[in-house]
């Protein structure tokens, strides 16, 4: 045997370490070289195995491209253990919520986002709980605006970035707008209101921008630091404007078209959801009455998008037959928008969706008359009011038409005058009460309004 | 003592060596510099500067601590392994001596960098917050309530000794507990009952409270406060708070709308805050709803009383830290001097992980049944796990509950003095007591074990 190798290797005798180092060292220049081949080999695979994960939606998003190295790094390198660390800072963050103190909320919730940057549901509950929980405990408005815009930045900036295609995360930033800044919940929304329109009015004059002249800057404003597509806002000013870039409803109606565009099953109902009740908020105060110089700030029905808001119900009952709760809406919105357009002076129009309104409902007995429906849908059940009640109704009724008077806006105030004056009738005549002249009410509404007038100038016009 | 300080010097020598000194420092550095950078507040100036400090001092505690534990480990087990201890243990030098000395090089090793890792992250908040980086409101916000070191003083005790006992007399009379409740459950209810009525304020109704005036001030004291209220949720409540002082002093009144939950702050004019005596503080509760307002007993209302500089108080949180260091370098050392260099190691992760979770084994071990809550306790198998679990936590809980002590940094970022006193406790504790005892345990075996023996 010896002999053998000696004849094959006839250095080895002659110096067995030297042949052992030699030996070692080919091995490793190998085993290198095999290593290197199968990295680069994984690398060519890759890219085949991420398109058919992206082509039979395996994942809800594309693979995480160019992530910054601290979520790169958190998310390979810690690897099963981030989902612990997660839960270690989750802890912490509700302990430290528990106790009152805020300070280090923002950091933890990012942190916990971006050891599971892929669950959306993390990231809608973070920005949830900074937007609604933690901006609850503060009682100064500027401290309100701050934790709502951390959940809306949380989300926008950071979540959308990591899954672009998740249509739930798109849904809960336009609920967000909707419901938070939108809505009428939270006592210090007028202020969200004002904050947004403030941020708008920085990118813009008047209620939308000049697409074809809009200045680089300003778009690249609004594509980096809001992530809004000025093209995509020219394309719903066209389909379903035009609409007032600074309220919340067009960008509710921005986020949940975006959520739809990526949506597939229950996440598509949703977001049509999303979609008609931005459409219907959009109708109900889609237009912005602003005037800086006078301290106004109101919000008002956008009556032109009615067709639009009217297809948007009818595009979500087409594309989901079984959900009758779409139905439902859609009835309650032809109600109120019968409402809005004949308060805000427009008969002939209410008349119109009256008709067409009972024509959709043979079976039911909907008054022909528009008065009589507008005042059934606001008294509701007129013979059961007490005293105090129909005053109540009607003053305030009469307050909105002084108010609008006030602002110099005479449809509306017209429009409300006429309902207090056919709702004073129809209790009248209802419940047989004997109720204050439209006159007395009108002083009553006009002193009331003139104790707290918005402006110093709408005071001078009542005057 | 000659003997000791070589062997730490060659301690020293050998860490600079072995260039583990060299990273720590470049580690140390882009975590000072680099985390600053990514870290994010609540967005107010108080909250930047607590995060700040909070997280990048945290951050260089707990690697450290880490470092240290192996350096510790590795500073005997990996001697000896190699034989390299031969060389001293065959000198006239004593067992102790050789771990004091190499306990002492970590030590000074990881004073230097604490002062090194203090100083850059002392420079940088500095820095960062210089007087024309921030508007005047957001200076003075830092000046007078952000880098502050303050004497916590929490209201006077309630002497509600006899109202206990008057309680009970009637609840024995009226025979209305059961049999099987201990009467020491149900002294323990009632006073906490009474407790929490003495801090709960009706609508329409008022409560005072007494605060013993701070031995030293340097600023008027600011008022911290939160409270929970009876509704769900966040609630704002409005109520009027009285300040003034037993003697001499103007009496401070505001009216506040504040939200339950919340950690509220009243600054103290500076002429209510003159005069003498204790404070009384009295809160009216002026909701119009019928809600009542609770304070916390433990930590509801508290008087803050600037009684130093910040920067007195940030030494003093970073020699916080180094005792406990020097707990982790004995710690190491010692597990080195007891087990190979792959033991030890695990053996002090495991004992620094205990001490971590030390809050939540006092709490288990504060519990009168582990497995079974039910009242009349646990039966049979039961009984016997439930008796042998509760005696392992509370065994663990006397081992390290006295070294939980306090959080420096959790002083220093709230505003709170670290006293002498309490670094004093620290240093007995962590550094003489445990630090003792564990060389003690380890000079026994270390003259134990064979060493240097001919072969």
């Amino acid at each position: 045997m010896t002999g053998t190798m000696n004849e094959k290797f006839p250095n080895v005798g002659k110096n067995p370490a030297a042949f052992s180092k030699g030996w070692k060292s080919s091995a490793s220049v190998f085993l290198l070289l095999v290593a290197v081949a199968g990295f680069w080999s994984s690398g060519l695979l890759n890219e085949p195995l991420v398109e058919l994960r992206r082509q039979y939606r395996l994942d809800q998003a594309a693979p995480l491209e160019n992530s910054p190295p601290l979520v790169a790094f958190t998310t390979v390198a810690i690897g099963g253990f981030r989902g612990i660390l997660a839960d270690i800072l989750w802890i912490r963050a509700s302990t430290l919520q528990e106790e009152g103190k805020y300070v280090e909320l923002v950091q933890l919730a990012d942190w916990i986002t971006k050891l599971e940057p892929r669950l959306a549901d993390v990231w809608a509950f973070q920005a949830w709980n900074l937007a609604y929980n933690v901006s609850a405990f503060f009682n100064t408005p500027e401290d309100r605006w701050r934790w709502v815009r951390h959940g809306i930045t949380l989300l926008r900036d950071e979540g959308l970035r990591y899954n672009p295609g998740s249509a739930s995360l798109c849904r809960e930033l336009a609920w967000m707008f909707q419901h938070k800044i939108g809505g009428t919940q939270d006592e210090m929304h007028g202020l969200y209101k004002r904050a947004w329109a403030a941020e708008m009015s920085a990118l813009f004059d008047g209620p939308r921008p000049d697409y074809a002249r809009l200045p680089a800057e300003a778009s690249n404003r609004l594509t980096r630091i809001y992530k809004l597509n000025p093209a995509v806002m020219e394309q719903i000013d066209r389909d379903y404007g035009p609409v007032d870039w600074r309220l919340p409803p067009a960008h509710s109606l921005y986020w949940a078209l975006e959520s739809r565009r990526v949506a597939r099953g229950w996440d598509l109902v949703a977001a049509n959801r999303m979609i008609y009740q931005a459409m219907a908020n959009e109708f109900r105060e889609g237009t912005l009455l602003f005037r800086p110089e006078e301290g106004v700030f109101v919000t008002r029905p956008n009556l032109d998008v009615l067709p639009n808001a009217r297809a948007a119900y009818e595009t979500a009952i087409a594309e989901n037959p079984g959900e009758t709760a779409m139905t439902a809406a859609c009835e309650n919105f032809l109600g109120d928008a019968i409402v809005i357009l004949f308060t805000h002076d427009r008969p002939e129009k209410a008349r119109r969706l009256l008709d067409e309104f009972r024509a959709r409902h043979p079976e039911e007995p909907i008054p022909a008359d528009l008065d009589t429906f507008v005042c059934r849908v606001v008294t509701r059940d007129a013979e059961r009011l007490s005293y105090e009640e129909a005053l109540e109704l009607l003053e305030r009724a009469e307050l909105q038409s002084v108010f609008w008077q006030a602002l110099g806006e005479d449809a509306p105030a017209r429009g409300f005058h006429r309902l207090t004056d056919i709702c004073r009738r129809h209790i009248v005549v209802d419940s047989g009460q004997e109720l204050p002249s439209l006159d007395q009410i009108r002083r009553t509404a006009r002193d009331r309004l003139l104790a707290n007038p918005p402006s110093s100038k709408a005071a001078e016009r009542l005057r | 003592m000659n003997k000791v300080l070589a062997i730490a010097g060659i301690a020293i020598r050998n860490a600079m060596r072995s260039r583990m000194v060299i990273i720590l420092l470049g580690i140390l550095l882009l975590v000072i510099v680099g985390l600053p950078l990514t870290v994010k507040g609540d967005g107010t100036i108080a909250g930047q500067v607590r995060v700040l400090l909070g997280y990048t001092l945290g951050l260089v505690g707990f690697i450290l601590s880490l470092a240290t534990l192996w350096a510790g480990c590795a500073a005997v087990s990996l001697e000896i392994q190699e034989r390299q201890i031969h060389l001293v243990v065959t000198k006239p030098v004593a067992r102790a001596q050789i771990w004091l000395g190499k306990w002492l090089g970590l030590l000074i090793l990881n004073a230097a960098l604490l002062a090194f890792s203090g100083a850059v992250v002392y420079g940088l908040l500095r820095w960062t917050h210089r007087p024309e980086t921030l508007t005047p409101e957001q200076f003075v916000e830092l000046r007078e309530n952000t880098l502050i070191a303050c004497t916590v003083v929490r209201p006077e005790p309630l002497r509600i000794d006899d109202q206990v006992r008057a309680e009970l007399e009637a609840i024995r009379t009226g025979s209305r507990v059961p049999d099987d409740i201990p009467e020491s459950e149900v002294e323990r209810a009632v006073r906490q009952r009474l407790l929490t009525d003495a801090f709960s304020v009706l609508q329409g109704g008022a409560r005072q409270w007494t605060f013993a005036a701070p031995a030293k001030t340097v600023a008027p004291p600011l008022f911290r406060f939160r409270f929970s209220s009876s509704s769900i949720g966040p609630e704002s409540v409005p109520g009027r708070w009285t300040v003034q002082r037993e003697s001499d002093g103007t009496p401070f009144q505001t009216v506040q709308t504040n939200t339950s939950g919340m950690a509220c702050l009243l600054k103290i004019p500076a002429d209510a805050a003159a005069g003498g005596g204790a404070f009384r503080v009295t809160y009216e509760n002026l909701s119009a709803s019928p809600i009542v307002v609770s304070f916390d007993p433990a930590d509801g209302l508290l008087l803050y009383s600037p009684a130093a500089g910040f920067e007195a108080n940030f030494v003093r949180a970073l020699l916080a830290i180094l005792c406990r260091l020097a707990f982790f370098a004995a710690l190491g050392v010692t597990a080195g001097s007891l087990f190979s260099m792959p033991v030890a190691s695990f053996v002090s992760i495991c004992a620094l992980l205990m001490i971590q979770i030390s809050g939540y084994i006092q709490s288990i071990a504060g519990r009168d049944a582990l497995l079974h809550a039910h009242r009349h306790g646990p039966t049979g198998a039961s009984a016997f796990w439930d008796h042998l679990f509760s005696a392992v936590f509370k065994a663990f809980n006397a081992v390290v509950g006295p070294l939980q002590g306090f959080d420096p940094l959790e002083l220093l970022t709230t505003g709170q003095l670290v006293t002498w006193s309490m670094l004093g406790s620290v240093f007995v504790v962590q550094g003489i007591v445990y630090g003792g005892a564990l060389m003690a345990i380890s000079a026994w075996v270390l003259n134990k074990r064979e060493l240097a023996l001919p072969s």
